[in-house]
């Protein structure tokens, strides 16, 4: 499989400021793949998700996306290819109903307004929110709204779409449905590169691949067993084990592997 | 939540809710200008008034639109009215003097104020109408469009038009941040409705400045937002709304202009009602 | 300490007839660490609301020991600030009420609105800071430039120095990592060993099964139940009633109690008490 994402000795800090939030970083991403970025507050996740959109301009170290190196003059021939869910439902709902948010990025993309009801509905509905196309963003809840968030990203057409904690301010019922609507689009469609950024240990554990992050370094990355297999590790940066894991241990330690057999 | 004081939308198919924005733009022009005419004597003017108070109900009714909220919206002009009679009544000296105890009234107070009051509240019903038929959304995009001239002198009309929508977009969302920061800091013992002006003005210091701080956090996001989707305001977008000038239109564009010329040709003849 | 509620109803203004808060009633007495749980738009928000006057009944009453909330009744409002000294609300995301130039400043903000002299109101807020895990390093810092966990840190802060006997907390922990999540637990459960009472909305189920000593569960503004959270979460009948998702430890619970291990559900609150049990009954 193709590289979608290269990063090579990335390095980032705030003007003004010595200390690096992202310290000599490189990763590259498959094409089809879902990766997770697991680490405490502060480690430099979110950061690291504006640079590879480019909000962030990078000083040290170069980022291929799609081969094309990501600079100002490839920016948007490479915004065609990913797009971003924030962490904030409320902030990023432009329209003032789902369907005139959707409508958003197709007028930016110049799509002739016959055109648009169609696409709209056909996004609509793969995010299960075609009932709601009339509704505006405070009848909806947050779970709600980042679906449409999700329904805007498809709209354009992309191929990579990064999570950045889209699931951190909702409630378990929100976080499982966008969860499961972004393994299902994964499926769906093998051309589509998910990445996803995360406190939620459960939710990495489901992922193909993690990538720990822990004071602007990568400290640790591969399949999610063999990640958490170094739980110890894990806490020692802040991080968890999934309570699947953590029972499993205990359970391991305590020897009662009898009650281990299914699941 | 919204108390806008021209009224709030009104969810509703009827006639009035299909009509191009525009075009009610252009009608409520028309039919207020109508208004302020002088016609040929006071009883013409009354009886058009009276006409066109008739036609706003019937469109109040059509709209779906309840009488009650035109009270309501008369509500806080009671005291301006009662003022202007004062004013009036102080400084009119034409007209039939009429006795009221040792007090000299002219008629013509009254008729003034009579003439301020009907035409506010005919102003205020029309424009209660075009509120509650056009989402606040599709009226920016109206204006937008009668403001496109002021592009030939490089006014960035369409870029005005996308920070009012966005306003809109997120004026609720606003004032449920002030609700709920006004109740953390309710929870730290400010008090938002008594004390003395030094405590009033630290009550609302701790408003002002966490609903600032937030409200340029959320900017900022939402300017990342618009970005990563493409936005940028100098590139050509299409349009997803687009106002259309429809079948409805064209029955009631007539409709309006007749109105309008007869109420011109009324004024302008001084027809009166004893010719 | 007790909080009463009698049949409290509420409804929000300008909405449909349908009751936020429907007919509640219930008692919490003595020392408590009470959850409050239920899916999005149950009423939990509304009820806690309740608990400082922030909002009123619109039909029955709330006490708060000799305190009386009724229906909008323009009380002294010199009493509800004493009833606000001795609640202490911590609402969602709690970083956004911060507005003082210095950390110290706006801890200390609290306890000088009730009337506390300023140097107490320091040592006050100094002492706080000093729980909730905030260095001398940051006193002087501005909230502003202070990273999201630590803002939230300062803000919970700022209700625990006003010293209250009740704490409110509306889902403390959401949007934390899992460090600072268990930090956060820690620190309400050593106030609850000070001999404070808590109360907190939470979604997870599992912090509600591990360290509340009663859960309210609500239900489209009804409340449901009343119960230890052992007595509620082990009883599958009230789960389902409640529409409630299971908490993580339930799952091993029954398949050991399927296993025939004759397990005392009452004494499994987390993954150690729940070893704990299995051996007892493995020595049994």
């Amino acid at each position: 499989m193709p590289n979608v994402i290269e990063v090579k000795n990335l390095s980032y800090c705030y003007d003004n400021d010595e200390k690096l939030i992202l310290d000599n970083i490189s990763f590259h991403i498959q094409k089809g793949e879902y990766v997770t970025f697991i680490g405490c507050n502060g480690s430099g996740k979110s950061t690291l998700m504006k640079i590879l959109m480019g909000l962030i301009e990078i000083k040290k170290g170069n980022i291929y996306i799609n081969n094309l190196l990501l600079n100002e003059r490839n920016l948007l021939e490479i915004r065609k290819h990913i797009g971003i869910v924030f962490q904030n439902p409320d902030n990023q709902f432009i329209g003032a109903t789902v369907k005139d948010d959707i409508a958003f990025g197709l007028e930016n993309m110049c799509i002739k307004q016959k055109d648009m009801d169609p696409l709209i509905e056909e996004y609509a509905a793969k995010v299960g929110m075609i009932e709601y196309l009339d509704k505006e963003p405070s009848s909806l809840s947050g779970g709600q709204k980042q679906r449409v968030a999700i329904a805007d990203a498809l709209s354009m057409n992309l191929d990579i779409i990064l999570l950045d904690e889209a699931t951190a301010m909702l409630d378990p019922k929100g976080r499982e449905e966008i969860v499961s609507l972004t393994h299902k689009m994964q499926k769906e469609n093998e051309n589509l590169t998910i990445l996803n950024v995360t406190h939620h240990m459960e939710e990495a554990f489901l992922s193909d691949r993690i990538i720990v992050l822990n004071k602007g370094k990568i400290v640790l990355e591969g399949k999610p067993k063999d990640v958490f297999a170094k739980g110890d590790f894990l806490k020692s940066i802040g991080l968890d084990l999934p309570f699947s894991l953590k029972m499993e241990n205990a359970l391991k330690e305590a020897g009662f592997l009898n009650l281990l057999g299914e699941k | 939540m919204l108390n806008s004081p021209l009224g709030k939308y009104t969810t509703s198919n009827s006639f009035l809710h299909r009509l191009d924005p525009r075009f009610k733009i252009f009608a409520l022009i028309i039919l207020m200008t109508s208004i302020f005419l002088e016609y040929a004597s006071r009883l013409m003017d009354f009886t058009y008034y009276g006409f066109m108070f008739c036609l706003i109900l019937i469109l109040m009714k059509i709209a779906h639109i309840r009488i009650k909220s035109l009270f309501n919206m008369m509500k806080p002009m009671a005291f301006m009215i009662v003022f202007i009679l004062i004013i009036n009544l102080c400084v009119v000296k034409t007209g039939n003097p009429i006795n009221i105890f040792q007090l000299t009234i002219y008629s013509d107070a009254i008729f003034n104020t009579l003439y301020t009051f009907l035409r506010l509240l005919l102003m205020l019903a029309l424009s209660l109408i075009l509120t509650s038929t056009t989402k606040p959304m599709d009226l920016t995009y109206a204006l937008e469009w009668y403001l496109h001239p002021l592009k030939f002198i490089k006014i960035p009309v369409h870029i005005i038009a996308m920070i009012i929508s966005l306003a809109l977009r997120f004026i609720p969302t606003l004032l449920e941040e002030t609700e709920k920061i006004m109740k953390a800091q309710a929870s730290r013992g400010v008090d938002f409705e008594n004390g003395s002006l030094k405590e009033k003005m630290r009550a609302i210091i701790s408003l002002i400045i966490p609903l600032f701080f937030s409200s340029i956090q959320r900017s900022l996001e939402l300017a990342d937002a618009m970005e990563v989707r493409g936005y940028d305001p100098n590139a050509k977008r299409t349009r997803y709304r687009i106002n259309r000038f429809t079948r409805v239109d064209l029955i009631a564009l007539p409709i309006v202009l007749i109105l309008f010329s007869c109420a011109f040709l009324l004024m302008y003849f001084k027809i009166n009602f004893y010719l | 300490m007790a909080i009463t509620f009698e049949n409290v109803y509420y409804q929000y203004k300008n909405e449909d007839k349908n009751y936020s808060l429907n007919d509640i009633t219930f008692d919490l007495e003595g020392h408590f660490f009470a959850g409050v749980i239920g899916e999005t738009g149950s009423g939990k928000s509304t009820l806690i609301q309740h608990i400082n006057a922030l909002l009123r009944p619109s039909k029955g009453l709330v006490k708060i020991d000799d305190f009386t909330v009724q229906v909008q009744n323009k009380k002294k409002l010199k009493k509800i600030k004493e009833l606000r000294k001795k609640v202490g609300v911590v609402f969602q995301f709690p970083e956004y009420q911060l507005f003082e130039d210095t950390v110290l400043k706006d801890v200390a903000f609290g306890p000088k609105n009730f009337n506390v002299s300023k140097e107490d109101a320091i040592k006050k807020a100094k002492k706080a800071l000093k729980m909730v895990g905030i260095d001398e390093s940051y006193y002087e810092k501005s909230p502003f430039e202070l990273s999201g966990g630590e803002r939230r840190k300062v803000a919970i802060a700022g209700i625990i120095a006003i010293e209250p006997e009740i704490l409110v907390l509306d889902e403390p922990c959401a949007g934390l990592d899992p460090k600072s999540s268990s930090e956060m637990m820690e620190l309400f459960l050593n106030l609850y060993n000070q001999g404070l009472s808590l109360i907190m909305v939470s979604h997870n189920m599992d912090i509600v099964l591990k360290y509340c000593t009663k859960c309210l569960v609500l239900n489209r503004g009804k409340l449901l139940y009343n119960l230890k959270p052992t007595e509620f979460f082990y009883n599958e009948m009230y789960l389902n009633t409640a529409k409630i998702n299971e908490p993580n430890l339930l799952y091993y619970v029954k398949m050991a109690l399927k296993k025939n291990y004759k397990l005392d559900v009452n004494n499994i609150k987390d993954i150690s008490s729940f070893i704990l049990e299995l051996k007892r009954c493995k020595n049994a």
